[in-house]
């Protein structure tokens, strides 16, 4: 192998490092002996049950919402299809306190959403509901975008193909596209279920922080800095052993083919 | 264009830059070459047939039945329309077995996984390709991809069979087997089957009848051997490996439109076309003794390879092709800009009415 460029090798390495060293420091406050008692702290361990379950519904809600519309920008000719884009991408970019604010306002005790769901009997903000709403707010670009590309390096005429043989465009859809661009979908799934689990700012402003209803770990983590760093560390390592934990698990079936 | 049963289309539709316009008939049990060079409007045309591309006028039926009517606002799906389609790069489904992809249309047509699965099989091992049932589809060479491709559009018994260039993306050896295979599902194939391609062998091989197709518009039009053999127009005639050349007859002597003159076996007189195979051509590096009619002083312009042989185009009177061996053009030294003889049999001439 030709050696690499300095000009190019000093940057990739410090990027490298950049991106280990936060991670080293974070590891080495951890207090072993403490670690265990820590953990059993009821507070610590309702958090932990409730970023679980609501990042999973969300990846679960990005997905039978994200799928179909990732299909639709990646192979119908619909209007407005700009505009589509860039409300995708917009809450990639928006500051996530702003996206609860949004969503406080559509879905509050005075937003139109609001008062559509209090007349059904159904309150979004400071329930488990919300913290859903909230997650698959920030989550969803995430999915759709994945899964566009995804889709879209499948060749269409593999569809055309499927179409000849009889197969309605769900059916093409379902036994053909999705199966070829299932690499992508599960690339997508992984970021979009990492986004939810570390969501913090939508989900403290539209949801609030209510302990054991919508307190998920990064808000006991902000809430635990507070008191003490050492605190703050042991729910720092149990979101960072969870994210790493999900990338090594699926790095064997989907991620080595990179 | 008399048939009242069959494929019958008129097709008006547009591809990239071509203005595809062509009206076209296909018996049941027939085959019908459309030949032409690439943007002839030969895939447009098979896209337009498949319901994979609408068209803008014009309509296309199957027996009674209307697959596009544009002026009654007719049009058939792909998925109903009971076609069987081999496109050129097999295109079959990488992440499904062999015994999914030839299942595939009738489990899309809703017969159960099981029988599907059943008739695949059976299919399969019918063809004697049992030992690639459970291949992933992904893992097959080009010819046997081809040939899976084939039984695949064929399992549901489709009324109408398309054909986009089964075998030119095919290395030499791929290409004999996938012919032979092709030849013999034709022969037991009852519906009409639409051939779309530029080599001429292929239509020779596969068709009675083609279809010459060049710009969008139909040129030249009728029995494949006929065609091939008499082309009309030096367009046909390039599809057919042949050089045409125009001129007036007197008896045996032919004088040629761009000058020069040729001896041909057959006497006739008035306006005629001689087409030259490329293959009766003789080329020599000094004037030769023998017993060839016609000899005349050429000039190499370009060389490419067809086939095993080299062909060497000739700027004379008259300008024509010739194919040789790689040893005789490196024997008589050809290259573009090297002067030398061509030589012909007069038999080996075919003369026709122009």
């Amino acid at each position: 192998m030709r050696r690499i460029p300095l000009v190019l090798l000093v940057p990739a390495m410090l990027a490298l490092a950049f991106l280990a060293l936060p991670v080293v420091a974070l590891l080495s406050k951890v207090s072993l002996s403490e670690l265990p008692e820590r953990l059993r702290d009821p507070l610590v361990l309702d958090a932990l049950r409730l970023s679980l379950v609501t990042s999973t519904i969300s990846t679960v809600l990005c997905v039978l919402l994200g799928v179909p519309l990732a299909w639709v920008m990646a192979r119908k000719d619909v209007p407005l299809r700009r505009l589509m884009r860039v409300l995708v991408v917009l809450p990639l970019v928006l500051p996530p306190v702003a996206g609860g604010l949004s969503l406080l306002l559509l879905f509050g005790p005075d937003g139109v959403g609001g008062r559509l769901l209090e007349s059904l009997g159904l309150g979004l903000p400071a329930t488990t509901a919300g913290v859903i709403v909230a997650q698959t707010f920030v989550a969803l670009p995430f999915l759709v975008l994945a899964t566009e590309g995804a889709i879209r390096s499948v060749d269409p005429r593999m569809e055309g193909v499927a179409a000849t043989l009889g197969a309605s465009q769900w059916q093409a859809f379902r036994r053909v596209t999705l199966p070829l661009a299932m690499p992508g979908v599960v690339a997508g799934v992984v970021l979009a279920w990492a986004r939810a689990l570390g969501e913090f700012g939508a989900t403290v402003t539209f949801a609030g922080s209510v302990p054991g209803r919508t307190e998920t770990l990064p808000l006991v983590l902000s809430r635990a800095l507070k008191e003490s760093t050492a605190a703050g560390v042991t729910v720092g390592v149990v979101l960072l052993v969870l994210s790493a934990g999900v990338l090594l698990l699926l790095r064997d079936r989907w991620w080595s083919l990179s | 264009m008399i048939a009242t049963s069959g494929l019958i289309a008129s097709v008006v539709t547009r591809r990239g830059d071509i203005d595809i316009d062509v009206s076209l008939a296909v018996a049941p049990g027939e085959v019908l070459a459309v030949l032409g060079t690439n943007g002839s409007g030969k895939t447009g045309l098979i896209l337009a047939l498949a319901g994979l591309v609408p068209i803008e006028s014009g309509q296309i039926s199957y027996d009674d039945r209307v697959l596009d009517d544009v002026a009654q606002g007719i049009h058939v799906t792909s998925a109903d329309r009971n076609v069987g389609y081999l496109p050129q790069h097999a295109m079959l489904f990488p992440h499904l077995s062999v015994l999914e992809n030839v299942a595939f249309g009738p489990r899309s047509r809703g017969v159960s996984a099981l029988d599907a699965r059943r008739d695949a099989t059976s299919m399969l091992s019918a063809a004697g390709l049992t030992a690639l049932i459970d291949r992933p589809a992904a893992t097959l060479s080009g010819g046997e991809a081809q040939r899976i491709a084939l039984l695949r559009a064929l399992a549901f018994t489709p009324d109408l069979l398309l054909l986009d260039e089964p075998t030119s993306a095919l290395d030499v050896a791929a290409r004999t087997s996938v012919r032979a295979d092709l030849v013999h599902r034709i022969n037991d194939f009852s519906g009409a089957t639409v051939l779309v391609t530029h080599d001429a062998v292929e239509a020779l091989t596969l068709a009675s009848r083609v279809l010459i197709l060049d710009g969008g518009k139909v040129v030249q039009e009728g029995d494949v051997a006929e065609v091939v053999r008499r082309p009309r127009t030096a367009f046909v005639a390039r599809l057919a490996g042949l050089t045409v050349l125009s001129g007036t007859a007197r008896e045996h002597r032919v004088d040629l439109d761009a000058g020069g003159a040729l001896i041909v076996g057959e006497s006739s007189h008035g306006r005629v076309l001689v087409t030259v195979s490329p293959r009766g051509v003789t080329l020599h590096r000094l004037r030769p003794e023998g017993s060839a009619r016609n000899v005349w002083p050429v000039r190499v312009s370009s060389i490419e390879a067809v086939g095993d042989l080299l062909r060497v185009s000739l700027d004379g009177e008259p300008s024509v092709a010739a194919d040789v061996t790689m040893s005789a053009v490196a024997e008589l030294g050809a290259r573009p800009g090297v002067e030398l003889w061509a030589s012909i049999k007069a038999t080996e001439l075919d003369v026709y009415p122009a």
